[in-house]
């Protein structure tokens, strides 16, 4: 009963965070700022929500928490990376920045070796 | 527990519905790429939802494939976009 309950503050607090996340998407004026946006939504929205169902299954059945656990961690482990690959991809094809951006150290360095 | 399913299944389709905007007008690749990825996250959540609320195993296998899968996706594309001008 007190896990079921922790599990669905938890949901409604991951529901929360992917909202905010989706909105950021939305909002925000570049692809590397959105990124900080979708990343809210997979960490604070996914991985909170697939742990939040863990625990309000898992009271009853021991398996189901084990799968879901992993399931969050998979996400953990894979969405940075791809974050990062598809974010590298768009610096090095440059994608245009938002006219605020003041500081970008891996195009002076990129600059400074030539 | 069953009080609260319609209101949690709204919260996911909505932040499957706001994002789904910059999918489809992102003006860059990567726009598109980043919030194909972020709604796939949210997809894998919502099949353990489901997986929770149906009590189907079946679900919850479909939803680690759903992660690894989109996982390798994104990084084919990553490789696909690096090195070439994306026009805005």
């Amino acid at each position: 009963m007190v896990l079921e309950a922790v599990g669905l503050a938890l949901l409604f607090l991951g529901l929360f965070c992917a909202n905010v996340g989706a909105l950021g998407l939305v909002r925000f004026p570049d692809v590397f700022i959105r990124s900080h946006a979708a990343t809210v939504m997979s960490m604070g929205g996914a991985v909170v929500s697939i742990f939040a169902v863990a625990l309000m299954g898992g009271a009853h059945n021991p398996s189901f928490f084990v799968k879901a656990c992993l399931t969050a961690l998979i996400v953990i482990f894979t969405s940075p990376t791809g974050s990062h690959a598809i974010l590298r991809a768009a610096h090095k094809s440059r994608v245009k920045m938002w006219e605020g951006t003041f500081c970008d150290m891996l195009r002076e360095d990129e600059e400074k070796d030539g | 527990m069953d009080f609260f399913t319609p209101a949690i299944l709204f919260g996911f389709a909505l932040s499957l519905l706001i994002a789904s905007y910059r999918l489809v007008r992102g003006p860059t690749a990567p726009d598109r790429v980043i919030a194909g990825d972020a709604m796939a996250s949210v997809a894998v959540a919502l099949l353990v939802f489901l997986s929770f609320h149906y009590e189907e195993a079946m679900l919850l296998d479909i939803a680690l494939l759903t992660a690894l899968l989109g996982f390798i996706g994104t990084l084919t594309i990553a490789k696909y976009l690096e090195g070439r001008e994306v026009a805005d």
